[in-house]
């Protein structure tokens, strides 16, 4: 009698166990699932997927070659990400204003030649920061709301690049060239970069107070202020990061392309929002997630690269993307974009 | 424009029996002029500007030159008032008016039963924007932006390369000249009509003000926020409709990136006429000034002979400062708003509602006094 319940009582325990370990695996599962980089990541999977069995180019190859241009996009994404974290309606839309002049700038010094390298990227740097505080100045003293006043102060910038760039006409110099085209056992440099940008900030993100204060004013301002995070401070802080990412980027991007253009920037205004919120950050601001941003650049870049390929006109190019975009969201759904 | 109109969302439209009615009068009447007069100021201040440089601005032929190229503004901003009002915004707007733009130039010349069914499916996919939304719980500001990539693509497809004719009877509906009154003057007056009956006396007009003041009050108020929403979206891709005919009307040919630049135009033409960004606040009479205004400053350019690199730099510090303005007059006013915008939804919402799930609950004092469906009034 006694054998037997021990016997039962081993049974349950083993049973209790495998339930245990069956229940844990769902339970990860379930977690992996909640990933808020998740939908990003299985889009960006299947289409690298796509374009490999596609036979117009080797997967390693695909992949190399996306993660290369999209570590551009996952810089400026990161640094658009502080400002989207930091919530109250927070975004920088002047991304690809700063990006362009940027591009401009260093172009303006270097002239062709790596001999005032130092001067062009502290001249680039220092602009890009002073970008974003211009743009918080306006949001902070004169109220006005950041969708307005970044796409405002972008206007000014383009005017800015306008006129410079009549009379630039040097480009960006050999070392920053070999920066921004150069890779290392098949990786590019620019992948390493972003990448070691995405490390950077997510340890910033879990580690520093900086990046609490900002989740914190992204979850609620009145509780940030309440706890004693200098709300306006960390404002002029988040906008600075962006400012200082995209004129980075900007330059870059300028010696990646050879040269300043006009219209570099221009897809970098939306599509730095959208790996952001495909990142699995909360548009509302208070979330953050730095890999889900890297992951999101590859996958948007991937887009780009299948409708490129698919050798559509460029109407249907637009509608894929719109409708992969949209079809992405709905299934994501609610989850994705609620405080939990 | 009726001073005495009290324009605050539906919260004070529910308040309204429950405090004397004189005392609301009053503080509406000086609540209306704090809002939406920096607009019509601006707009005048511009307007004189422009006829000190150039007098003729202000004859018939002058007028109705200036307002022509206004109307589509106005169009713009009506229809991105309506989404903000709901608590949404519209950043697709844009776009879609280049596909009706498109569509107006090609098919409507065309084959006029086919582009007419599609601009039909343009208001359905419009509706289905805002179905989306509502049932998905997504943001506005991500999904309008994916949707614009698909209007755009649409544009594209219908007219590759910019071109193609316009219908006569278009050019005509918009340029119809009624001796001595400047025609496009008289219809933005009718339009500023329209849009403030609409948001303020109209059902439809009720619930779309409530569903962007607190997603409670418009479950309380519509019962079925998807229909209220349906009705949003569908407007709003009415009026769009409407501002690409006069798009095509006044450009003469069609453009698919021809509404690119009304995205921001129209929502700063909402928020310097008074309008609220989080939702729920409107005045239509100041966004129609608002869009009048910033028309202006677009128009204004070629009177003051700026180099036109600076042009569009021009246009970004003339808003800038022109928002700063209209903060800085209802500077407190504005405080009181947001403050009390900014109060946490009641438990009932945060069951339901998983995007307002994580707000503390019973911080609010008013929370439990909230009124039965219709009935009595909001105490802030």
């Amino acid at each position: 009698m006694t054998a037997d319940s021990a016997q039962m009582s081993i049974e349950d325990a083993q049973e209790q166990r495998v339930a245990d370990a069956g229940s844990r695996f769902r339970a990860s599962l379930a977690a992996a699932g909640r990933y808020r980089g998740l939908p990003a990541l299985v889009g960006a999977l299947c289409l690298w997927l796509a374009i490999g069995f596609d036979g117009k180019g080797s997967f390693g190859g695909t992949l190399a070659s996306a993660t290369e241009v999209a570590a551009f996009l996952a810089i400026a994404g990161l640094g658009q990400m502080f400002v989207i974290a930091a919530g109250n309606g927070n975004i920088d839309l002047s991304v690809p204003y700063v990006l362009t002049f940027a591009a401009f700038l260093g172009a303006d010094i270097l002239n062709g030649s790596d001999a005032r390298l130092a001067q062009a990227i502290v001249a680039v740097a220092v602009f890009g920061i002073v970008a974003g505080l211009v743009n918080a100045a306006v949001i902070t003293t004169l109220k006005v709301p950041p969708i307005v006043a970044t796409l405002a102060v972008g206007f000014i910038i383009e005017s800015a690049y306008l006129e410079l760039s009549t009379h630039v006409n040097g480009g960006l110099g050999h070392a920053l060239t070999t920066l921004s085209t150069g890779s290392w056992a098949g990786v590019s440099y620019m992948a390493l970069i972003a990448l070691a940008c995405i490390v950077a900030v997510q340890i910033a993100l879990s580690r520093s107070w900086f990046a609490r204060g900002v989740l914190a004013l992204g979850q609620s301002h009145q509780a940030a202020r309440l706890t004693g995070v200098r709300t306006v401070r960390v404002t002029f802080t988040v906008y600075a990061i962006s400012g200082l990412a995209a004129a980075i980027v900007g330059l870059l991007l300028g010696a990646y392309i050879g040269g300043g253009s006009l219209d570099m920037g221009t897809s970098y205004q939306l599509d730095s929002v959208a790996v952001v919120v495909l990142g699995g950050c909360l548009v509302s601001g208070g979330i953050a997630n730095a890999p889900g941003v890297g992951i999101a650049s590859v996958f948007i870049t991937l887009l780009v690269t299948l409708t490129n390929l698919l050798h559509v006109s460029a109407g249907v190019e637009q509608i894929i993307e719109g409708l992969i975009i949209v079809g992405l969201l709905a299934v994501v759904g609610k989850e994705q974009f609620s405080a939990d | 424009m009726s001073p005495g109109s009290y324009q605050r969302s539906s919260d004070a439209v529910d308040s309204a029996g429950s405090h004397s009615r004189a005392g609301v009068w009053t503080q509406a009447s000086r609540f209306a002029l704090r809002r939406d007069l920096p607009a019509v100021v601006f707009a005048i201040a511009l307007l004189a500007v422009m006829a000190d440089i150039e007098p003729s601005v202000l004859s018939s032929t002058g007028l109705d030159l200036t307002f022509l190229g206004i109307v589509p503004f106005v169009f713009a901003a009506l229809a991105q008032m309506i989404m903000l009002t709901g608590g949404d915004i519209d950043l697709s707007l844009g776009s879609a008016l280049g596909l009706v733009n498109a569509i107006c130039a090609t098919e409507l010349q065309t084959h006029p039963v086919i582009g007419v069914l599609e601009l039909l499916a343009f208001v359905v996919g419009y509706m289905a924007m805002g179905a989306l939304i509502e049932l998905r719980r997504l943001p506005s500001l991500v999904v309008t932006f994916a949707f614009g990539f698909i209007w755009l693509g649409f544009a594209l497809v219908v007219l590759p390369t910019p071109g193609g004719t316009v219908p006569t009877w278009m050019t005509q509906l918009f340029t119809y000249t009624i001796p001595g009154i400047p025609e496009p003057l008289l219809l933005i007056a009718v339009l500023a009509v329209l849009a403030w009956v609409f948001m303020m006396k109209s059902r439809p007009g009720r619930q779309i003000r409530a569903l962007g003041s607190r997603r409670l009050s418009a479950r309380q108020y519509a019962r079925r926020p998807l229909n209220v929403r349906l009705t949003m979206y569908g407007c709003a891709g009415v009026v769009i409709v409407l501002g690409g005919f006069a798009l095509t009307a006044q450009a003469g040919s069609g453009d698919p990136n021809s509404g690119q630049s009304f995205v921001l135009v129209s929502v700063a033409a909402v928020v310097l006429g008074g309008g609220e960004f989080s939702g729920g606040t409107v005045w239509p009479i100041g966004a129609v000034f608002g869009a009048i205004a910033l028309g202006l400053v677009a128009a204004i350019d070629s009177y003051l002979q700026i180099s036109s690199n600076l042009v569009i730099g021009f246009e970004g510090l003339l808003l800038i400062v022109a928002l700063a303005i209209r903060r800085g007059l209802s500077g407190l006013e504005l405080r009181v708003a947001t403050a009390g915008r900014a109060s946490p939804e009641p438990a009932v919402g945060a069951r339901r509602d998983p995007a307002e799930r994580g707000i503390p609950a019973a911080s609010e004092p008013g929370a439990q006094s909230l009124p039965a469906p219709r009935g009595g009034g909001v105490s802030r």
